[in-house]
């Protein structure tokens, strides 16, 4: 099998390139060279010729949420592409198995208690998928049938408890914002800690990659081929795991990016992991930048959640792309 | 070579196998016919440690199987299974190379490709090297499957009804890829549902009924009109194909 690099680097490119650019959009206006002076200045000494604001602008405001927009989408992307060949369902995304309610009721009761938001929705969507996990487990093993039924039996419990919380709480719209994902509060220990645990698990995902493959064929024929299915399940739950609930906590529940990137990716790379999940998790940092960019833009100064970008924008695309292939959604 | 020794495997407080003794030398390609629910493809899943046996003991090559890990006995034994529906659109040449699974240490090595090609090779299927598996038809397919076992080296191959969905071409284009391997040195165990093509081409056949061993010996041995009528409740005439000196077996029609 031919590793094909091109379309990885120019994904990189891509990546590169909207990173740049959207550090340079934005309400106020900075010029792309005073940006990109005022980012060189921290590494090289450069004579300053730009005031305290247009500095704090990019260097507190945008670099930050850049990074952390392009952190998120990666992680979701590459989540939802694990879930979606470990369950070997088009339908899943790194929510499925209950991790976006578990989250949810954490960022819920955060604001009730006045507790730090993403610490909790961390927390609870980390236990969320524990219980999930041992509430399949028969035997030793864990049937993903019963895992995606226990995660949307668990997950309907946990929403029940949200929206409980919601009808009762003071101030429900903070609540209601959140769930709607969003960027605005990115800030520099953010980045730091999502970066972390978003990297560390993106690549013991990608270790698994070859095994994704052959369970591909199904369990019973991975086993044969001597493939440790229970053990390959478990290392890709808890990694996929990690990784949206570190995004969640920081952004909130973004949806789409999860479910659809991984299928535009097979679209064109076919279903080897090796391949599919380093363009999956470079596509989803570039629709992640690129639709956050279009949310704090499109009808500034009032600013859009992103998940109602990414879905809008998204699903067109999506449906655009399955139409003019006209092949099966496994692709 | 293959050694069974009275292996017992229980579904819960079910016994699904009791007391199989087996045996299949080199070269040698060993035929199981019996009812549905008789417990064949249980044998498969028992021999591979799939699922764990009761007790008995599994012997290749004067090696207690029991024990081992997945992947020794994926390098050991190779499992052609029964219908495979692919609906991802791997190549063939993807497919054939997870054969390569047990043995490969994260990266591929260039010898790994090598075997790739010579299992394609010996099974016909290298000119479908780039096509998907998603446009082949079910004997390709099944090619295809027997080609990716081969790329593990095994030392004994497991075949689950490997003709049950294929037209009559389709059958024996297998069952003749199947015997070359046999006559190649390979020791072979297949689940074959139609007696007749069990009685061409197996060298030996066991017979199971209700997880035990009704019968095991010569084809002209097992498939006599009483043990088929205690095994299959049904009343047969079994007659000689001159041609190669198999028995026949021919169903009394029911007519009303």
């Amino acid at each position: 099998m031919k590793l094909k690099i091109a379309p990885l680097l120019l994904l990189t490119l891509i990546l590169i390139t909207v990173l740049v650019a959207s550090i340079t959009i934005g309400t106020a206006h900075i010029s792309f060279l005073t940006a990109a002076k005022i980012m060189l200045a921290q590494i090289f000494s450069i004579e300053e010729n730009w005031s305290m604001a247009q500095e704090t602008i990019i260097l507190s405001i945008r670099l930050p949420r850049v990074l952390l927009a392009a952190l998120v989408g990666a992680a979701l992307a590459t989540a939802g592409c694990a879930m979606q060949g470990l369950l070997k369902n088009p339908m899943a995304d790194p929510y499925i198995i209950g991790m976006s309610s578990g989250a949810a009721l954490g960022a819920a009761l955060s604001f009730t208690l006045h507790l730090p938001t993403p610490l909790l929705s961390f927390i609870t969507a980390t236990i969320a998928i524990f219980v999930v996990y041992h509430i399949s487990k028969v035997g030793g093993r864990v049937p993903v049938a019963t895992l995606l039924l226990s995660g949307i039996a668990v997950g309907s419990f946990l929403a029940a408890l949200t929206s409980l919380i919601i009808y009762v709480a003071k101030s429900p719209h903070q609540i209601i914002f959140w769930l709607m994902g969003g960027l605005w509060t990115s800030d520099w220990p953010k980045v730091k800690i999502a970066s972390l645990m978003i990297f560390a698990g993106i690549i013991l995902l990608y270790r698994y990659s070859w095994n994704l493959n052959v369970m591909l064929l199904g369990e019973e024929q991975a086993q044969y081929l001597g493939v440790n299915t229970e053990r390959v399940k478990r290392g890709v739950l808890v990694s996929s795991s990690l990784i949206t609930a570190a995004a969640v906590s920081v952004s909130g529940i973004i949806g789409f990016v999860g479910l659809i990137i991984p299928h535009i990716m097979r679209i064109f790379t076919g279903p080897d992991h090796r391949i599919l999940f380093p363009t999956s998790t470079l596509a989803g940092a570039i629709f992640l930048v690129v639709t956050d960019t279009i949310s704090r833009t499109i009808l500034a100064p009032i600013e859009l959640p992103v998940g109602i970008i990414t879905a809008s924008f998204g699903a067109p695309f999506f449906i655009y792309l399955l139409r003019k292939r006209g092949k099966s959604i496994h692709a | 070579m293959l050694k069974i020794n009275n292996l017992k495997v229980c579904y819960g407080r079910t016994q699904v196998l009791r007391d199989v003794s087996l045996e299949a030398e080199e070269g040698e390609l060993l035929g199981i016919i019996g009812p549905n629910g008789s417990g064949k493809t249980t044998l498969i899943r028992a021999i591979t440690g799939v699922i764990k046996p009761e007790h008995g003991k599994i012997i290749s090559q004067g090696e207690n199987l029991s024990g081992w890990d997945a992947n020794t006995i994926a390098k050991h034994i190779a499992v052609v299974p029964q219908s495979v529906s692919i609906d991802f659109e791997f190549t063939i040449e993807e497919i054939v190379l997870m054969g390569r699974t047990p043995h490969l240490n994260r990266k591929e090595r260039p010898e790994d490709h090598e075997i790739v090609r010579d299992s394609m090779k010996q099974t016909g299927t290298m000119h479908l090297k780039d096509r998907l598996i998603t446009e082949l038809s079910g004997g390709e397919v099944q090619r295809v499957i027997i080609a990716r076992a081969l790329a593990q080296e095994p030392k004994i191959l497991l075949l689950d009804e490997p003709t049950s969905h294929l037209d009559i071409r389709g059958q024996v284009e297998v069952l003749h890829l199947i015997k070359e391997l046999v006559n190649g040195g390979m020791t072979a165990l297949a689940v074959i549902h139609d007696l007749n093509l069990a009685a061409a081409y197996c060298d030996k056949i066991a017979l199971i009924c209700n997880g035990q061993i009704m019968a095991h010996g010569r084809p002209h041995d097992v498939l006599t009109p009483e043990n088929i009528q205690e095994a299959f409740k049904i009343a047969v005439a079994v007659e000689n194909n001159k041609t190669n000196n198999t028995p026949i077996i021919l169903p009394e029609v029911i007519r009303n």
